[in-house]
């Protein structure tokens, strides 16, 4: 199999069924599959995945009932995903799943890791508030000075890399912080990162995660890696974005 | 088996004659990861259950 998208979900039985439309129409002719990794929410995302997986064997959902949390959810899908490329894509549609035959030709192209970014000419956000674009420059300009990660937008979720890169660091890989992509950059060391733009978009239905606890966490993870970063390899692998490589054909 | 002790289930509806569900358990907290899977007949009631040391992957 070619492409394994997973998805981490918790209280989203409004958005996968529409998430999992947008993945059809935008992979058709393509070898994939859906995973969503659901943290045994309690208004049965899970059953609701399960009730599409009856109709569409592309979709897989997993019920995870401990070891609860974003980036658990993702290595747990990553690890249980059959693809020889997987993509992590949240289900709220805030992650816009048209860019993905992009992301996946950077993969074609060379790229060890290709991430979608809002931060570059193609992409940004819709509907912020001042306050949540400082926030988000603070914790972003925080993650790229203390762990030298040479992304644009290293808190992005939305990511793509190939199984047997992620089999190789998940054993290093803690999964209880908020951005898996950190740990996974950190970790893995890519000789070639590549970006592409993408418009974060406004949520469809649901409550957002975001919280004064996740804030902690994301600072506790960033000070987990940079205390750890010390007996790893420095990441310093080149960024291609892919806007410019695009741009230029 | 017991299943409960299993963090991670998958279950699917199957095509066969007599496996109407197949449940697929996982457990990925140590290094040692375990797989094991249950078929069920329309009645809910176990035809297999099947146990593996370590997820393929």
């Amino acid at each position: 199999m070619k492409l394994s998208v997973i998805s981490p979900t918790y209280n989203e039985s409004e958005n996968v069924g529409l998430l999992i439309a947008a993945l059809e129409q935008t992979l058709q002719g393509m070898d994939y599959e859906i995973v969503i990794s659901d943290d045994d929410s309690p208004d049965l995302t899970w059953a609701h995945v399960e009730e599409i997986a009856k109709r569409n064997p592309r979709v897989r959902a997993l019920r995870r009932t401990s070891n609860h949390g974003l980036g658990a959810s993702v290595v747990d899908g990553f690890s249980l995903a059959r693809g020889e490329v997987m993509a992590c894509i949240d289900a709220d549609l805030q992650h816009d799943p048209g860019i993905l035959p992009k992301m996946l030709e950077e993969f074609d192209q060379g790229a060890d890791l290709v991430v979608a970014t809002r931060y570059m000419p193609g992409g940004g956000t819709t509907n912020w508030n001042p306050f949540r674009r400082f926030a988000s420059w603070i914790a972003t300009q925080m993650a790229r000075l203390l762990l030298g990660v040479p992304l644009l937008d290293p808190m992005s979720g939305y990511f793509m890399l190939r199984q047997k890169d992620f089999l190789r660091v998940r054993n290093e890989l803690d999964g209880q912080g908020f951005k898996i992509l950190l740990e996974i950059v950190a970790h893995m060391a890519p000789r070639s990162l590549r970006e592409v733009p993408y418009t974060f978009r406004p949520r469809v239905a649901g409550q957002s995660k975001l919280s004064a606890k996740v804030i902690v966490a994301y600072l506790r993870q960033l000070w987990w890696l940079y205390a750890g970063r010390r007996g790893r390899p420095h990441v310093a692998a080149g960024v291609d974005h892919a806007s410019k490589a695009h741009a230029s054909k | 088996m017991d299943w409960a002790s299993y963090p991670i289930t998958e279950a699917t509806a199957e095509q066969g004659n007599m496996v109407a569900y197949r449940g697929r358990l996982y457990d990925l907290r140590s290094i040692r990861r375990l797989y094991a899977s249950v078929d069920l007949d329309r009645n809910l009631h176990v035809l297999a259950q099947r146990f593996r040391g370590q997820v393929q992957n």
